[in-house]
């Protein structure tokens, strides 16, 4: 053992010497970037063009957010500060620990404070995300916008949300399942009837969506002004029926399903004040009876009501404050058997201020713990302290990397008709959304991916009027019949009459999806040329517009994309973000693909060229030609399987061309088989072929060895790259070819 | 104990059972199973081929210097102050390697470690820690900075 120790030390050093800086796939460096604080990724998003949106990676987000502690809690509060400006507000993130040692730090702390504008209030903080809300003076409209703190990036003002009477009850919520905030309004509809409506808004879409109301019981009222949000529901205190019958109860709305129900409060809860807060991860009930007993429950099991449980009972008599305040508890920590509640009161003062404004005061008035074998023990700590603090909202959350991410979904809907745009963004599997097909005198179709067949999106038909719109909308047309949208990937396609007149257009989704490339970057390493086939749809041009950024970006070559419909890197003249640095030419004409393949070679001297849907035999021979250079070539065919290529005449030179052999008898008789034979004529311009059954299921052939198999009638050995239930990527070595079914 | 038999040609017939591997620079190095179990990779095919374990196991991606690195981390129990040792190539290369052979734990440890690295590090150091290029003009690069002048206090010296 010793002596090989020191044989392998020898070559310790040589090993060292020669290693490279080595390639690190996107998924490991999440392993690392899910660690730093979001401070520090910010600053990172300086490194590189890609890290400045790689730091906003879906993945990156779900993964910091995993792994962010939720120990601490954090306060946020709004003050105002400066003597006279109106609009100088500011957002503190603090604890409830610091509030408590020296509350004035907590207000005063202007040199950490978020500067925001005035008149906006908390509605709710979900992930660390703050969701703030402001009504417009005459109070008949109300508008948000999201505010991430850790990455202080804001959302534009949302579109407003109209109010006939009274107040809208907000809350503010997040989908798990489809990675989707969702702000809810309950908002009355109706001045006479008090007719209550609920409205929901996505971050990033750009309308309130009205929620259908079941015919059966709906809340008369909801008391609560701030919903809270607990196991992927929103909570409110609402009534039921009204005089005699009126009762009291949660109303709980499913953020994902976009569905209500009702649980119970506690039996002895009635007659009374009531609100809702989330403490120690379980919904909780704070109650105030005729200003005589505070009671606060808390729900261990939530929607289970034997659960609720009583954890405090003050008699108001304790309480050294006036009796017109309302008490909040602001934290709730449980400490062995110990047990603190803090309350935290807001009054305002009628004492107006030289300058006109109103100064809002604060009382911390009571610390109170609770040791389950002491009577209660009150810590009376009156100090009026006269702090600017506007209002309070708290989280269990902690500071995250929460983006406020818009998918390119609006420039979309920007071309269909506006009746469609509710029941696209409403669609729950909006994000799996491939395609939309308007064809004159039919429904208009959504089709999602995973989904056998369409989805009718209203049940009147396509009219004349909508296409010339959409056309109008969507601009110049190729000869192709193709158009794209300026800044995204989404790609139009017509259908023309025979006179020329648009009948039919199909509206496919661009993503810049990314996060494929772990299937195949050890290959990319081998520098050699790959083909990709597979049924339209399965993610070939994703995979080379990100193969194109991994090249350039990472690998540092010098990559040129041929983009013959502009679908790698998108429509109009800057190319998508998501190729990174490659170059990218456009082709005026497709039938030109082949001449401007040779003029990226002879001009741009390019290490690598991506080209699409390789399909004449005249760009089949510009590959040889590319590939006899000795540069790299990464495109796509049409066609499923190796064999369809083999036996298409204009394609089979990407795979070394087929030649029919006449053999000797004696030759014919030693094989066994005809005299004549076919043969692969010349080496395959590209070495691998990989062959994408679905999206995360793909074949890896070596050209040479597998087109020979194939023509002498035998399975070649393949290798299978595909995705275990944990997304991790499995390669399965010299599997035979036949026995790969998907 | 172990030492001294694993130089045995009948290792496999010995209590501790060991597993040749066969790293990216043609090099053997027989491993004990406990460590072998770490990595999924090797761990699956062993469970399910239940092989002579005499033959090499291939392992293109890790070479014989990081495979070294690896055993004694995990010998050491994850050992903080070894890594230390580590220059930033050995560090990127173990967090790689562990990530190609499915080492839950080691890809935790290294991952943290690099985090901790870097928590403070300026954009400059990143750049030369990853082998990025900077493609930002010195236009752009100087607006991000302006914008998030926050982001930039408190650094490390690099």
């Amino acid at each position: 053992m010793d002596s090989e120790k020191r044989m392998r030390g020898s070559c310790d050093a040589a090993a060292v010497a020669a290693s490279v800086c080595p390639f690190i796939p996107d998924d490991v460096m999440m392993e690392i970037l899910s660690r730093i604080p979001v401070k520090a990724l910010m600053r990172f998003r300086c490194v590189s063009k890609h890290w400045s949106s790689f730091v906003f990676h879906p993945n990156l987000v779900k993964l910091h957010l995993q792994r962010s502690s939720k120990d601490n809690p954090i306060l946020y509060t709004i003050s105002e500060y400066g003597e006279y400006d109106d609009d100088a507000h500011s957002l503190h993130l603090s604890s409830p620990q610091r509030l408590l040692q020296n509350p004035p730090s907590v207000v005063y702390d202007h040199a950490n404070g978020i500067p925001i504008l005035s008149n906006y209030d908390i509605v709710g903080v979900c992930n660390g995300l703050v969701c703030l809300s402001r009504m417009h003076n005459d109070l008949d409209e109300i508008w948000v916008r999201f505010w991430n703190p850790a990455t202080r990036l804001s959302s534009e003002e949302s579109p407003s949300c109209y109010i006939e009477c009274g107040c809208a009850k907000m809350a503010f919520g997040y989908d798990a399942s489809t990675d989707t905030y969702k702000v809810v309004a309950a908002v009355m509809s109706d001045a006479k009837t008090h007719r209550i409506e609920l409205r929901v808004l996505n971050l990033g879409d750009d309308c309130w969506r009205e929620i259908a109301r079941s015919s059966d019981d709906f809340p008369t009222e909801i008391s609560q002004t701030k919903g809270m949000f607990l196991n992927g529901t929103l909570n409110w205190v609402a009534e039921l029926g009204t005089g005699e019958s009126k009762s009291y109860v949660i109303f709980s709305f499913d953020v994902a399903k976009e569905t209500y129900t009702f649980l119970t409060l506690p039996n002895v809860v009635g007659e009374g004040f009531s609100e809702l807060g989330v403490f120690g991860g379980c919904l909780c009930l704070y109650h105030i009876y005729r200003r005589e007993s505070f009671t606060f429950w808390q729900m261990k099991e939530f929607g289970v009501h034997q659960s609720w449980t009583l954890l405090m009972n003050i008699n108001y008599k304790y309480f050294q404050f006036p009796r017109y305040l309302i008490p909040r508890p602001l934290c709730l920590s449980a400490d062995g058997n110990i047990l603190i509640l803090f309350l935290l009161f807001l009054v305002n003062i009628q004492s107006r201020k030289p300058n006109g404004s109103y100064e809002l005061l604060v009382f911390i008035s009571m610390a109170a713990s609770l040791s389950l074998s002491l009577p209660w023990n009150l810590k009376a700590a009156t100090t009026p302290l006269s702090l600017k603090l506007k209002c309070g909202a708290f989280s269990e959350g902690t500071c995250c990397l929460v983006h406020n991410d818009h998918d390119d979904m609006q420039a979309l809907l920007q071309i269909l008709p506006s009746d469609l745009h509710h029941n696209l963004l409403g669609q729950p599997n909006r994000s799996q959304l491939l395609e939309v097909v308007l064809d004159l005198g039919r429904f208009p179709e959504a089709r999602y991916l995973g989904k056998h067949g369409g989805h009718y999106l209203r049940n009147t038909e396509v009219t004349v009027k909508e296409l010339e719109y959409a056309e109008q909308a969507v601009g110049e047309f190729g000869e192709d019949n193709r158009a794209g949208i300026e800044g995204t990937l989404h790609r139009i396609s017509a259908i023309r009459s025979r006179n020329g007149h648009i009948v039919g257009l199909t509206c496919r989704v661009g993503r810049a999806i990314t996060g494929q490339i772990d299937m195949i970057y050890d290959l990319l390493q081998y520098g050699k040329s790959i083909l990709f086939v597979g049924r339209p749809g399965v993610g070939k041009t994703t995979v080379m517009r990100e193969i194109a950024r991994v090249l350039s970006d990472e690998l540092h070559k010098r990559v040129v994309i041929v983009d013959t419909s502009n679908e790698i890197g998108g429509d109009g003249n800057i190319p998508h973000a998501a190729i990174g640095g490659a170059r990218r030419m456009q082709v005026r004409e497709p039938s030109m693909q082949h001449r401007v393949m040779i003029e990226a070679v002879e001009n741009h001297m390019p290490e690598v060229i991506v080209v699409d849907e390789i399909g004449t035999e005249m760009e089949a021979h510009a590959c040889r030609s590319i590939a006899e250079r000795g540069i790299i070539l990464i495109g796509t065919a049409h066609g499923q399987k190796l064999e369809n290529i083999i036996k298409n005449p204009s394609l089979s030179d990407l795979i070394g061309g087929i030649e029919t052999v006449t053999l000797g008898d004696a030759e014919a008789r030693a094989r066994n088989c005809q005299k004549t034979i076919l043969e692969r004529k010349a080496p395959p311009t590209f070495d691998f072929l990989i062959e994408m059954r679905d999206r995360h299921y793909w074949l890896t052939h070596q050209t040479d060895k597998s087109v020979d198999m194939l023509l002498r009638g035998k399975s070649p050995q393949v290798e299978v790259r595909k995705r275990d239930e944990k997304c991790k990527v499995v390669v399965e070595k010299s599997k035979a070819y036949d026995k790969c079914q998907f | 104990m172990q030492k001294t038999e694993g130089e045995e040609s009948k290792a496999e017939n010995e209590e501790v059972k060991q597993v040749t591997l066969m790293t990216s620079d043609g090099v053997k190095m027989k491993v004990e199973i406990s460590i072998v179990y770490e990595m999924e990779i090797v761990r699956s095919f062993i469970e399910v081929n239940d092989a002579d374990h005499s033959v090499p196991f291939p392992l293109p991606n890790v070479s014989s210097h990081t495979l070294d690195l690896i055993i004694e981390l995990v010998k050491n129990e994850y050992d903080d102050e070894f890594m230390k040792t580590f220059s930033h190539d050995e560090l990127k290369e173990v967090l790689v390697a562990a990530n190609y052979l499915n080492m839950k734990t080691l890809l935790d440890f290294i991952a943290t470690a690099i985090a901790n690295l870097l928590e403070k590090k300026s954009v400059e150091f990143i750049r030369n820690f990853f082998n990025i290029v900077n493609d930002f003009t010195p236009e752009e690069e100087a607006e991000i900075r302006k914008t998030n002048e926050w982001v930039f206090q408190d650094l490390d010296e690099d």
